[in-house]
């Protein structure tokens, strides 16, 4: 047997002896604290608590009922789309029709407000 | 959960557990790792009292850390052995300023019977002889040949290659048998 092979043996014995020495058990009073400061440390129900989701308000309840925003978008624009046709069809089918708001009195009204002369009528 | 049913738990998914205040999961890491960390901190410090600081303050860690704790990214003993190493190295470096040959006593085994009496001397002989290797090769050393660990993991622990881990317990081991040398007779090794 080499020299090295020698201490290899003694070495490979010594580390068993280490690995099976009773004195590397931890204390019962280190046990102890260990676990005090787990439980101490602990989560515990109310921290979860303040993670709980919060209850949606009316309107996020109304917007999630008719499908969400990209519903409320396409109610939007159908919405735009039926007050333009009623503006555009009404001077076919009513006698003094909705478009005379715009395209009849109301320039007139722009027109005073432009250059005055309405204030100075209702004044006088 | 039964008291015996963590036993196959890996000890990732027992800290999950221990996270969203399993009470049992805290008993059970706290009996499962303390013996580890306590042993591997003595034996890298050669004192319990500050081994049992040393592992006290590595598993507050744990506790403090575990809520952010996120599996699959590290094993928790490769964790802990790690704040167990940089702790002992701070204790190492500040002990050095004030006692550069500070060897623990071997604890006095009175009543017991000649052979444990010869095991305990070879432990201490042992302990003795890793007190005087570097850090480094120390922890290397003692991670591998009483700890079990493999290379790879080592290197993980100690966040060096795998080369360097060999070339670090292949010395270590060289410097044990030349400290030892001269005690071959007394430890009860004989040349025949």
């Amino acid at each position: 047997m080499t020299e090295k092979d020698r201490d290899n043996t003694m070495l490979d014995d010594l580390f068993a002896a280490a690995r099976s020495d009773t004195r590397q058990a931890p204390p019962p009073d280190l046990l102890a604290r260990v676990l005090a400061d787990a439980e101490a440390e602990q989560p515990t129900a109310e921290a979860f608590d303040t993670t709980r989701v919060r209850r949606p308000g009316r309107w996020q309840q109304f917007v999630t009922v008719i499908g969400g925003w990209p519903s409320l978008t396409g109610l939007a624009a159908a919405t735009m789309a039926s007050v333009w046709i009623g503006f555009s069809a009404s001077t076919t089918m009513l006698p003094y029709g909705l478009s005379n708001l715009v395209t009849g009195d109301a320039e007139l009204y722009l027109t005073y407000l432009e250059t005055g002369e309405f204030i100075d009528d209702e004044d006088l | 959960m039964p008291f015996d049913a963590e036993k196959d738990i890996p000890d990732e998914a027992l800290l999950v557990l221990y996270a969203n205040g399993d009470a049992a999961a805290a008993r059970a890491l706290t009996l499962r790792l303390t013996p580890r960390v306590f042993g591997h901190a003595n034996r890298l410090l050669g004192d319990r009292a500050e081994a049992e600081d040393v592992a006290q303050e590595a598993l507050l860690r744990l506790w403090k850390i575990a809520p952010e704790w996120r599996q699959g990214e590290a094993q928790v003993t490769t964790w802990l052995y790690r704040v167990v190493a940089n702790l002992c190295t701070d204790r190492l470096r500040k002990r050095r300023g004030v006692a550069l040959d500070a060897v623990p006593e071997p604890e006095d085994g009175a009543a017991s019977p000649a052979e444990q009496m010869q095991e305990r001397a070879r432990v201490d002989a042992l302990q003795e002889a890793l007190g005087s290797l570097p850090d480094r090769q120390r922890q290397a050393v003692v991670l591998r040949h009483i700890e079990g660990f493999t290379n790879p993991e080592i290197a993980e622990v100690m966040e060096i290659s795998v080369e360097a881990v060999e070339s670090l317990t292949a010395r270590g081991k060289r410097a044990l048998a030349a400290a030892l040398a001269g005690r071959r007779e007394e430890l009860g090794y004989h040349d025949d």
